[in-house]
């Protein structure tokens, strides 16, 4: 409590500027959820509800007629089946592609190549519709024609593209330039570099050097800081 | 070579329209994204996540399922409009009058993208070393000038994303418009991809459509050719 009385007046004016973005950004979800839970008679003439009433959840699960019993189930269904395996395909070749075509130094025409996926990220999806038909007609009236032609999706790769571009490229090594040996020594298996200095007891110190954490020398010297007191 | 000439006819009206929608959609919604991001990194550790996901709503929900409540809310005996109507005597026919039903659709849009440019851009923000932070604060920055000089600096890669993003956003809208206004009135709302659409498939004239398409694309592709070089210029410049 006494945090928040401390609070400046610009804190303050931020804080009221969150919860009013977050009503806006959430107001149509509650809208969504009032209407649902109202009376047929009700709907979309209420914001604040004085009498509730389940009839629309009630005639989801227990319609009598044929038509509409439990489709919903089925309509959830196909989505999770087109769903998983296009989500699947599409990261992976995205991942693959976005790392291709920004890390890889013997890859030419990587421009080109970019140019053309922004080119067909940008081309109106309602305009590849009859193309697209005629190229997969023979998949027509099964799952595979739902699921095959959405797989690679160039979203997916021009995000991964960018994302990599953020990571730096310089390595310092491989490991063919390290000494032969195993690429990580046991004891150092929390480690990621190896150097430092140890304060022994007897006063002391173990300097540690070393290449990365494939290799690790040590030497004991006099305490290289005495005027600086010693043990910490 | 028929179908490129006769598009030359109105096309600067429609471009001045599509003009707007990519002004609007483009600068609003990314000024909307860093404010949601700038509030949501001042969160609490323990409700940040909880914050960005809550903003993140409205990209989820579908743009059919909004379009159709949007345009309840604002017919003519909605809540909204009874409200307006009796309390403050203002009588609003939205989507009769061009302006008012361009706005509507453009704060549709800017609504549904805020929250989704707002978790790329906390994510960059988050991204930023603390040691450099720290090191502003020690030097004795803070707020706009921090913001201006640390911040905005820092995040132009993911600003430059976000960019690229939303002009193809901007110029492919379709969802809105088509279920609110159907272009109308007068025109006043329509889209390219809504010209095709109807061009296309209601008038079938095929190959007007198609030679659309290609331009449309090609008019995006060039914005945001020089959108990236302008970026890359800026990175250059003041990034790091």
């Amino acid at each position: 409590m006494k945090k928040l009385l401390k609070r400046r007046p610009v804190d303050i004016f931020l804080d009221l500027l969150t919860v009013l973005l977050l009503t806006v950004s959430l107001f149509p979800l509650y809208y969504m959820i009032v209407q649902s839970v109202v009376d047929w008679k009700f709907v979309d003439k209420t914001v604040i509800p004085s009498h509730f009433s389940l009839a629309s959840y009630d005639y989801l699960f227990h319609t009598t007629n044929a038509n509409d019993a439990m489709m919903w189930l089925r309509a959830l269904g196909n989505s999770l089946l087109v769903c998983v395996p296009v989500t699947l395909v599409a990261l992976s070749v995205g991942l693959l592609a976005g790392y291709a075509m920004t890390k890889l130094k013997n890859f030419n025409r990587k421009q080109i190549i970019f140019n053309m996926l922004l080119f067909e990220m940008f081309f109106p999806v309602i305009m590849r519709l009859v193309p697209k038909y005629v190229i997969l007609k023979g998949m027509a009236n099964s799952y595979a024609g739902m699921i095959v032609p959405t797989m690679i999706s160039t979203w997916a790769i021009f995000m991964y593209i960018n994302f990599f571009k953020t990571l730096p490229d310089e390595i310092i090594g491989t490991r063919p330039c390290y000494p032969e040996g195993p690429t990580k020594l046991e004891k150092l298996k929390d480690c990621a570099f190896t150097s430092g200095i140890v304060f022994r007891p007897d006063g002391r110190v173990d300097l540690y050097s070393g290449l990365c954490d494939c290799e690790e020398g040590r030497i004991t010297i006099d305490n290289p800081f005495p005027a600086h007191g010693g043990v910490a | 070579m028929l179908p490129y000439l006769t598009i030359w006819q109105p096309y600067l009206d429609k471009e001045k329209i599509v003009g707007k929608y990519f002004l609007c959609v483009v600068s609003l919604s990314l000024v909307g994204g860093l404010i949601i991001a700038l509030l949501v990194n001042r969160l609490p550790m323990k409700i940040w996540g909880v914050g960005s996901v809550l903003f993140f709503i409205p990209c989820l929900t579908s743009g059919v399922a909004v379009s159709v409540m949007t345009k309840y809310l604002f017919s003519y005996n909605s809540i909204l409009n009874v409200f307006l109507r009796e309390k403050l005597d203002i009588n609003i026919n939205w989507f009769i009058d061009g302006k008012s039903a361009f706005a509507v659709i453009i704060i549709m849009i800017v609504w549904k993208l805020s929250g989704y440019y707002a978790l790329y851009l906390t994510a960059a923000i988050q991204g930023i070393s603390k040691d450099i932070q720290e090191a502003a604060t020690l030097d004795g920055s803070t707020g706009a000038h921090r913001f201006f000089h640390i911040t905005l600096p820092m995040i132009l890669p993911t600003i430059a994303t976000i960019l690229t993003l939303a002009t193809g956003t901007s110029f492919g809208v379709y969802t809105e418009p088509f279920l609110l206004t159907e272009g109308g009135p007068a025109n006043m709302t329509t889209t390219w991809t809504l010209e095709i659409y109807y061009r296309a498939f209601t008038r079938f004239e095929s190959g007007y459509g198609t030679a659309m398409a290609i331009l449309f694309a090609l008019q995006i592709f060039i914005t945001v050719k020089i959108l990236n070089a302008v970026m890359d210029k800026l990175h250059q410049r003041y990034g790091c």
